[in-house]
Formats: C-alpha cells, structure tokens, sequence
C-alpha cells in the first residue's frame, strides 16, 4: 500500500514513528510536512536527529492518507484531499486530550487517549489507538539491573510539579537523571541506564513513554492516569502521590521484586509497537477480517537476553509486593 | 551508548543542571534543564565534576565528544597568551578504569593518548595569534559537528565588562565574525570554524524600552531595531549582557587524534 504520512516534521514526533513502523511492515511510505528543524521543547537536539521530509509526490499518489499532527492549519489544510477519488484520509491524534481533530472530510479517527476529553473516543468513525514504542529503537537495555547508574529516570518537560519531585528524590538521596533534551538514542541510553521510569502526567494523559521505557527494562513508577484501567498493564507501580520517595525506596529495596515487575511489564508491552497500531490502522481503513481486536501484531521482544530469573518462577512474589505501593489498575 | 554531553566550563558555582539564575534571564531556559553536563572549573566546588584550569591547552577531554556546551561569563576572562601542556594535567596522569565516572560516560582521554600528541597540539595551539583562538580551538575538537555553544558574556560597552580587573577582553557582536573567510583579518586561529546562530542582548534598565515583545506590530519592531541599533552603536550601557548562540561547523571525520 502507498502511505502518505503528513506531519510536521520535529526531531521527535509521531509521525515519524508510524512512518517507520508503515515502513517496517513492507509498505510504501512517503512523509511530507515542514521541516521543523533541531529545534524541540526549546532546545536545539544534535543535528543528526532533524527528520527532514520527502519530496511531495502529489495528490493522487497515496492509497492512504495519515495525518499525524494536532497543528489546525495542516488538518484544515488537508481539505485539498478532499476531493480525491480514492482511498481513505484518516487522522493519528495523540493529543485528543487536549486538542480536536474532527473536520468533515477525514474519513477516521484514531486517538490516543481513551476519554479524551477534549474529543473522546464515541463515534463510530473513531478508533482508541495509545502511544507505543518503536522496537527499533526501544531495545531492552544490556545492562544488568544492578549495574545501572541510576536510580531513577525522568526525561521529559520539567513542568514545576516534576522539578519538585526530583528535588524531593536528589535529598532524599537517589542518583537521579531527569531533564530535557534526551532523544532517540541519547533517550534509550539514559534509560537503559536506569532502574526506575518516573512518569507523572500533567494533563491525566499515559504517556508514550511509559511504553517506551517498559520495552527498555525499567521499573515503570506511574501516577494513574486515565487509561491505565483500559490498558490493564502488568507489572507497573502506581504510585502513592503523597509520598513517592517511600515508593522508589519500597522499589529499590526489593531488587529481586523489581526485576519480576520488570519482566511482567515486557511481557505485557510486547504487544504495543508503533508496528501494531499502524496494523491496525491498516486493518480498520480496509475492513479487514478480525480488525476489531487490536493490538496484535509487531515485533517480539527478545527478552531472554535480559539477565533476568524466570517469570513463571517469579509470579508468587507479586503478591507479597507492598500493598499500597504496587496497586493493580485492574481485576 | 551515545551519551549527549554538554560541556559547561569554566561553571563556578553555577552546575547544571540545575536552576536558571536570575541575572542569566536571557538565556533560554530549558538549557538548565538538559539533563547530562560536565561541570568543569579550576575550583574543586559542588557540582563540579571536573577541576582543571579551561585557559590551559589542550584540554583533558576526547574530541567529538559533546553535543553542546556553555560558557557562562567566562569567555571575557580568556587571557590573550596561549598557556599550554606538553603533556596531560598531573591529576589525569592516572590509569582509571574506562567506565563512567560517577554517571557520565567521559572516557579517560587524557591517559588514554599518545604523549606526542600533547606536544603536537600544544605546539599548535601555542602558536595561534591570541589565546582566545586557542579556546575556540579546543572548544571545536571537542564538539560534534553542529554542536551548539551558549554564550553569556558582558556586552562590551557596559560597566560591567570595563570595571572587572580580570576581564581581558570586551565581548561585542562583531567578535564572533571577525575572523571570517570574509573579513581583512586573517589571524592565525587553527581554522576552527563557528557560525553565529542567534545573538540576544539584555537590556539596562535605561534601554529596556527598546526590547522587542508580543505585542509589538511590524512597524514598532522595526522602529525598536532601528533605536537598537544606533543606540548600541554610539553610546554606553545600552546592553548589560550579550548571549549569543555558535554553531560548530566541522565535518564528521574531523578529529585530532
């Protein structure tokens, strides 16, 4: 299938994952949009990482068309498509949370977040479709869990609530790495190199990287955000808000506890590549048999490479995890 | 491991990553929250991960190592004579393990290469116009291709930038061009190329009228830039601080070692 993926084209972008994943599963993949440069988050990334587009091949070229951004003026803009004859124009919205995509010309749907709420996941022309990791890039990390230098982990925007997290962990004594500007491999090396994935969501939303990191072999630490319960994942830590230094020090303190959550949560990502949510854009775009199960499909992580002891051996222990500390989103 | 280093000499007390000080206002913010620095300054402090003097050459680091660097109210101290070492600094002169040293991964360069290249670089370096050359030099090998410098100096043309006995030389926005394939300077500074990438300036409180905001239309913008401009050019203290970001132009096979 010819895909034309539109997005501005950021060093970091959606876009650009499910332009690789199209790519990966043997399709013919074009991505057009302005070049936004090494500029992101307010930094300037190395060169190395700009994502330049390619040359447009026009409009009659694509069998499918996926708009991978939240910009108005590109989702207005895509009215020119309206007019084809043939194939479908969908939308890939990560941020339906806060942003709306509907426009009468796309054809589909597919949001990120659950229950939006800006634009929720209701109408027969939407499909629920998270975040995912590239597994490419997100390789489970080579180092032994022990061996890592951090503590805890935490590279994202540092809105003032998370800055004061990390303050509250550095006295209480954790080697933690936290900041912005951490990309692609700069981003899976600072991350491999951690025992802990911190993730705090501002706006309720799941963020992509607790998949990202779960693929890579951290401890996932998150806050409940909204379609945890859906997602149903396996081997997470919810934390207690109040008090996330006890949290880290109930994780730390049980390496051989850490490592079977660790296991658990690779095992329940395994599922959730950029190469099967594009699958399954494929399947819903051309009504294919069985295309109302999602989530399949995708590369399998091999993680028998990680030195981790066996999870069927390793189940019972879950249930002695502190009680507060490790509370399941879901039965 | 890739590693995205950034580079902060010459840091004081100012390690990072940490909290933007109120008086480096124009500098971008989200510098102070990259997360990977080396801290380096000739006083053990802090924060600071390396002790070394940044005005003695070459530096103790590996070329093509870093993704970016700042200098924060350091580059007006770089005295005009290349001080140079024929050989690594003494506290470098030891084998360490190569594994990472307390989180970053910096390699020990400076035990790890040949003795001659210290006399061959310093022998180079020593012979460039003025020291200032030899920084930008060093600062060059040390960064990868289109790594970007945040500079923070006093603007030349301010109290602050006269009155400082240690300062050596007066920061202005022609500095960083002066020595350009297009310039009848031709000084003899190694060939490290840079590109100006964007240049900002903080206003004294007697000029802070002239600083461009949202609000401004086409019209007062350029009414502003044109006050701005002859302002800067015939009178004192229009501009307390100069920030200036440097692109370093090198090729990927560009390496000293």
């Amino acid at each position: 299938m010819r895909i034309l993926v539109i997005a501005n084209h950021y060093t970091v972008c959606s876009g650009r994952y499910i332009s690789d994943a199209f790519a990966r599963l043997g399709h013919e993949v074009r991505h057009v949009g302005q070049p936004m440069g090494r500029r992101i988050w307010g930094l300037d990334v190395p060169e190395r990482y700009v994502w330049m587009p390619d040359e447009y091949p026009g409009d009659e070229w694509a069998d499918l068309i996926v708009i991978a951004d939240s910009d108005s003026v590109i989702l207005d803009g895509s009215r020119q498509f309206a007019q084809r004859e043939r194939g479908s124009m969908v939308v890939y919205g990560v941020d339906n949370h806060v942003r709306h995509y509907r426009r009468p010309w796309i054809d589909h749907y597919f949001l990120a977040h659950h229950d939006g709420p800006v634009q929720a996941v209701r109408q027969a022309d939407e499909t629920w479709l998270p975040c995912a990791y590239d597994p490419a890039k997100h390789t489970p990390s080579p180092l032994p869990y022990a061996e890592r230098v951090y503590d805890v982990a935490m590279i994202g925007v540092m809105y003032p609530e998370r800055v004061k997290l990390i303050h509250e962990l550095r006295a209480a004594g954790f080697k933690v790495l936290a900041g912005t500007g951490l990309v692609h491999e700069d981003y899976c090396d600072a991350y491999q190199n951690a025992r802990i994935s911190l993730c705090m969501s501002i706006a309720g939303d799941v963020a992509q990287r607790v998949f990202e990191t779960a693929a890579m072999g951290c401890v996932v630490m998150s806050d409940l955000a909204r379609d945890l319960n859906r997602l149903k994942p396996d081997g997470f830590w919810i934390y207690d808000p109040r008090d996330v230094v006890a949290g880290v020090r109930a994780i730390l303190s049980d390496p051989a506890n850490a490592q079977v959550n660790i296991a658990l949560s690779m095992d329940w990502v395994r599922a959730h590549t950029w190469d099967a949510r594009c699958q399954q854009i494929i399947n819903v775009v051309t009504e294919a048999e069985g295309n109302t199960v999602p989530f399949t499909g995708g590369q399998v992580l091999p993680i028998d490479e990680l030195r981790l002891l066996p999870v069927d051996e390793l189940r019972h222990i879950t249930d002695k995890a502190l009680p507060w500390a490790k509370r399941k989103t879901s039965q | 491991m890739t590693q995205g280093l950034y580079l902060n000499l010459g840091c004081g007390s100012i390690t990072l990553p940490g909290e933007k000080p109120p008086h480096h206002v124009v500098v971008e913010d989200a510098l102070y929250q990259y997360p990977l620095w080396t801290n380096v300054d000739w006083n053990a402090g802090p924060g600071v991960d390396q002790v070394w003097d940044v005005f003695r050459y070459p530096w103790p680091l590996p070329s093509n190592a870093y993704d970016g660097a700042f200098l924060g109210h350091i580059l007006e101290h770089c005295p005009h004579k290349p001080e140079t070492n024929d050989k690594p600094p003494k506290e470098f002169q030891i084998e360490i393990h190569p594994e990472p040293l307390d989180g970053k991964f910096v390699p020990n360069f400076a035990y790890n290469t040949p003795n001659d290249w210290w006399r061959q670089r310093s022998e180079e370096l020593a012979g460039l116009q003025d020291g200032y050359y030899a920084f930008l030099a060093e600062l060059h090998r040390v960064l990868r291709p289109g790594a970007i410098v945040h500079i923070l100096s006093p603007y030349g043309w301010s109290q602050g930038a006269i009155t400082d006995p240690t300062h050596h030389r007066l920061m202005t926005e022609q500095l960083f061009t002066h020595n350009s394939d297009d310039s009848p300077f031709h000084y003899r500074d190694a060939g490290a190329k840079f590109e100006v990438d964007a240049m900002n300036f903080q206003f004294t409180a007697y000029f802070a009228h002239l600083a461009i905001t949202p609000c401004d239309g086409l019209e007062v913008r350029a009414y502003k830039e044109r006050e701005f401009r002859k302002a800067i050019a015939t009178q004192l203290n229009v501009a307390d601080n100069i920030y200036v970001k440097l692109r370093a132009v090198k090729d990927d096979g560009e390496n000293h070692i």
